[in-house]
């Protein structure tokens, strides 16, 4: 138990500048105030904002508590000496590395067909993580994933976009 | 209030047709490989195969269906224990301790807990639809919108349960999920954040959205991992403790009682069903813990809670299906579509010129409750070999196995789009210490929230004296501040005092 607490604190940055986690906040905050001053902008009476505009509110609001504590946060770990880690961005190198395949995986599927995206981000997902021997990217990367999306298409009888499928 | 002489013709119904105990194991096992493939909804496997039941007679119809719907509901659990990804919405809280079980190598442990926490789910929720079936549809026609808002509010308080971390970061992500549930057109009639996009305007899909801010940012958190399970000595499916896991639910009677009779309470309300349930029940459990800081962390009880209300609302939900003939939930609608296939009403007159019927579906799905022990525990002894594939094989499968079923949910590609979308949101929560349960609380309770709302205020007029004249709104009212106390209490008892846990239900 104590090793998956480990691991979800692990999981959450806390370096000695909270600058990314501030930034994302600010991004969320924004977002909200956007949604909801469009959401009241276009509304024609309370009904149309009376649950969109309180809950934004009340989002920002929090954001703004949120920051603060992770500053104050900060602040109290450099001020009793905790050695803070940094941010990490190349320890999360081949997590970013999977979004972006699987954004482009998701992109390309409209003009090639879920059959042959399929099979080409599952093989380079597997070299992305290092898999290397030809046998297992050829048998999990061609096999496995062009399996999955005919069990769809004709077991689960869901009409899949596909090129040769 | 039980008319015996129509359960014992609902008994001989039941027992003297053979095609009925054909069809049951079969819908079983379909539910339950529907349930565990992410993304395939138990609705959409009863929807289709409800075409198999065309040339069925009526009763083995609504068995096969329903027992595709009891498969289901723990199906869904096996993802969420062994990937972190509910393969329902009704097994999301099932994830919260499963999955940290699994990594703890006790993924044998909790699925045993688990199927045994279904399985008596399911026979107490049809005992009591056995019960109160005739009482209740009476009742259930006097909540207004004001109850459900209040209902409805219920569900958004467990966000601040869901997180013992930050409370600031708790409520801005439960107030994401609440924004994400209003995307689209409201009651109202308003068009809101869908940059136009025609795609959007029925919203944001809930289950491909939870699915991007469980499973895909969990995902990419495990790239670069070697096995879901780090210890090689605890990467084992033991049939052992399986049946260890069944009999420590077993010996927890109180918890599966308590998960069940919410269940069954929440099951009853049209449009609510298993996964408020499932939410619900897993955050009394937490109040009422001895220990809740190790709720999320690999609790048992938090299984037992999750699985032991979503089984249980499964018979609650029949009510308003067999009693008024409203469909509690997106199941009971196909089964409403199968009644309307062979020429049947559901309602007040189906109860009351059919009770023969009614028992005998009611007997028909506790027996079913007693197969799904049986198949379940072999189902679930083949399922677990999971955790021996190493993750690098394993990530990107799941990954694309969620993107098909998000697609197969929604029909374009709003389904996978929202997958990527939620998981990098979900990524970046995740790494900045906001909770994404919390996110996926306030996504499926936000748009109901909403409704009530409105309806509310439509029928008010925005006089909030109205709710001084709705005695059962009140009772709700009293009965939540009163399920919030003990948290509050301990917030007080808490102030002053260094925060001693950084843990989360995400």
């Amino acid at each position: 138990m104590s090793r998956v607490i480990e691991d979800k604190a692990a999981d959450a940055v806390k370096p000695v500048r909270p600058i990314g986690a501030t930034i994302f906040m600010a991004v969320l905050a924004l977002a909200m105030i956007g949604y909801a001053v469009s959401v009241v902008v276009a509304a024609r009476g309370a009904t149309d904002w009376m649950m969109v505009a309180p809950v934004a509110a009340v989002g920002v609001l929090a954001l703004g508590f949120a920051v603060m504590e992770d500053w104050r946060e900060a602040f109290a770990r450099a001020a009793a000496g905790v050695a803070a880690k940094r941010e990490g961005w190349k320890s999360s190198l081949p997590a970013l590395g999977f979004m972006a395949l699987l954004v482009a995986y998701v992109a390309a599927t409209p003009f090639v067909g879920f059959d042959l995206a399929t099979m080409v981000f599952v093989v380079a997902s597997l070299i992305l993580q290092g898999e290397r021997r030809p046998l297992v990217v050829a048998g999990i990367g061609i096999a496995a994933s062009l399996a999955i999306v005919w069990l769809f298409v004709h077991v689960f009888a869901i009409a899949l976009p596909t090129l040769f499928l | 209030m039980i008319d015996m002489s129509a359960a014992n013709d609902g008994i001989s119904l039941l027992f003297g047709d053979a095609q009925a105990w054909i069809v049951v194991p079969i819908g079983i096992l379909i539910g339950l490989v529907f349930g565990a493939i992410p993304g395939i909804s138990i609705s959409v496997a009863m929807a289709i195969f409800l075409p198999a039941t065309l040339y069925m007679d009526f009763l083995p119809a609504i068995l096969f269906l329903t027992a595709i719907f009891t498969g289901g509901g723990f199906g869904g659990a096996i993802p969420a224990i062994l990937m972190n990804i509910p393969g329902t919405s009704s097994a999301v809280a099932t994830a919260f301790d499963g999955y940290p079980m699994a990594q703890q190598g006790r993924h044998s442990e909790a699925l045993g807990i688990g199927l045994a926490a279904s399985v008596i789910g399911t026979f107490l929720g049809y005992i009591a639809l056995f019960l109160i079936v005739e009482f209740v549809a009476e009742w259930v026609l006097r909540l207004g919108p004001t109850e459900m808002f209040v209902v409805a509010l219920w569900g958004l308080t467990l966000i601040a349960l869901l997180n013992t971390g930050s409370f600031a970061k708790g409520i801005v992500a439960g107030m994401i999920g609440i924004l994400i549930a209003t995307i689209g057109y409201s009651d109202a009639g308003q068009m809101r954040g869908t940059f136009g996009s025609m795609y959007l305007l029925d919203g944001i899909p809930a289950i491909p959205a939870l699915i991007g801010l469980f499973a895909a940012s969990e995902l990419f958190n495990l790239i670069g991992r070697d096995y879901l399970v780090r210890d090689e000595s605890l990467r084992t499916v033991s049939m052992a403790k399986i049946v260890g896991g069944m009999k420590d639910a077993v010996r927890r009677p109180l918890e599966i009682f308590r998960s069940s009779a919410i269940g069954v309470g929440i099951g009853l309300v049209p449009g609510v069903g298993a996964s408020i349930a499932n939410l619900a029940a897993y955050g009394v459990a937490k109040r009422a813990a001895k220990d809740p800081a190790s709720y999320g962390a690999g609790n048992p009880g938090g299984v037992i809670a999750s699985e032991g209300a979503n089984s249980s609302s499964e018979g609650a939900s029949m009510v308003s299906l067999l009693a008024l003939g409203i469909p509690g939930g997106a199941g009971t609608a196909v089964l409403l579509g199968a009644f309307a296939m062979h020429n049947v009403t559901g309602g007040p007159r189906f109860i009351s010129e059919n009770k023969d019927i009614v028992y005998a579906l009611i007997f028909g799905n506790m027996v079913q409750a007693v197969l799904l022990l049986f198949i379940g525990v072999v189902f679930v002894r083949f399922a677990g070999v999971i955790v021996k594939v190493p993750l690098r094989i394993l990530a990107p499968l799941v990954m694309v196995m969620s993107v098909l079923g998000a697609y197969a949910l929604t029909g374009n590609m709003v389904g996978p789009v929202t997958v990527v979308v939620a998981g990098i949101l979900g990524w970046f929560m995740r790494r900045y210490g906001f909770p994404v349960a919390a996110t996926v609380v306030g996504l499926l309770v936000g748009g109901m929230a909403e409704g009530e709302l409105v309806r509310s205020y439509q029928v008010s007029g925005g006089d909030l004296s109205f709710v001084a004249g709705r005695p059962i709104t009140l009772l709700l009212i009293a009965l939540l501040v009163l399920s919030l106390m003990p948290r509050l209490i301990v917030n007080l008892r808490q102030r002053g005092k260094p925060a001693a846990s950084t843990g989360d239900a995400s």
